[in-house]
């Protein structure tokens, strides 16, 4: 497999000459992959509707008290509680040296036109499986300052952290595994096992749901 | 779908504090 990082503004995965996956990294809102294929080349993903356009692929995003960086646009934000769009910006974007795997480190700033909430080391590898491509994406936020994550205010479980908009066809005849998780599902948060990342000695919060999704036989 | 660490709970961060966490998704065909 190899990974190549484009001036155009994406970074491809390759299986031989099969694209496994496209990372955009200069979108004025959120980086994220489409596609998301399996490896017979079908994404997982849908492209955006027109009534959800921040939905772009595979993503992350959060939402604070004073600052949202999931919807991009007020038309599209909850009217009961309308806040400053942000904007998660690449400063930096390298591929991993090969010990370190297929994949790219991206430094991120989470900020609005006046103010910094987070700055971020992204690091998404890939690895192959018998008839799978493994995704591994880490995300170690530091809060710029004081804060508060919230909630969605959306009916049901929320739409915050890592998310994707996966392909009408999955819902036919494809699952997702484990069965029991949920849209929005919140596995139990663990401590960090990378201690050596946080050498100031400044409290981690950390989550490490895991999202196994099987492409079905489209219709 | 969504899977992340504030769904149906707030979290306080101060600064410098971090936010870390690793997912794995596994794209498979059958």
């Amino acid at each position: 497999m190899r990974v190549i990082i484009n001036d155009n503004s994406t970074v491809e995965f390759f299986d031989d000459n099969r694209l496994c996956g496209t990372y955009h990294y200069e979108d004025p809102f959120k980086s994220y992959f489409r596609p998301l294929n399996t490896p017979d080349g079908r994404d997982v993903v849908d492209p955006p509707p027109k009534d959800h356009p921040h939905h772009k692929g595979l993503q992350f995003g959060l939402c604070l008290s004073d600052v949202n960086f999931w919807e991009e646009d007020l038309a599209h934000e909850p009217k009961e509680r309308q806040l400053p769009i942000g904007r998660q910006l690449t400063e930096r974007i390298d591929t991993l040296p090969v010990t370190q795997g297929i994949g790219f480190t991206q430094t991120v700033m989470w900020c609005t036109d006046s103010i910094v909430s987070f700055l971020e080391t992204r690091t998404v590898t890939v690895t192959q499986a018998p008839n799978a491509y493994v995704w591994t994406w880490r995300s170690d936020l530091i809060a710029s300052r004081n804060l508060k994550i919230v909630t969605s205010v959306w009916p049901g479980p929320g739409y915050t952290g890592l998310g994707l908009r996966l392909a009408q066809a999955l819902f036919q005849q494809g699952s997702t595994r484990p069965s029991d998780i949920t849209s929005g599902a919140t596995p139990p948060a663990k401590e960090s096992r990378s201690p050596s990342s946080n050498k100031r000695n400044k409290p981690t919060h950390s989550f490490y749901p895991a999202a196994r999704i099987r492409q079905g036989s489209p219709t | 779908m969504s899977f992340g660490p504030t769904n149906n709970r707030e979290l306080d961060l101060r600064q410098g504090e971090h936010l870390k966490g690793t997912y794995a998704v596994t794209v498979a065909k059958r």
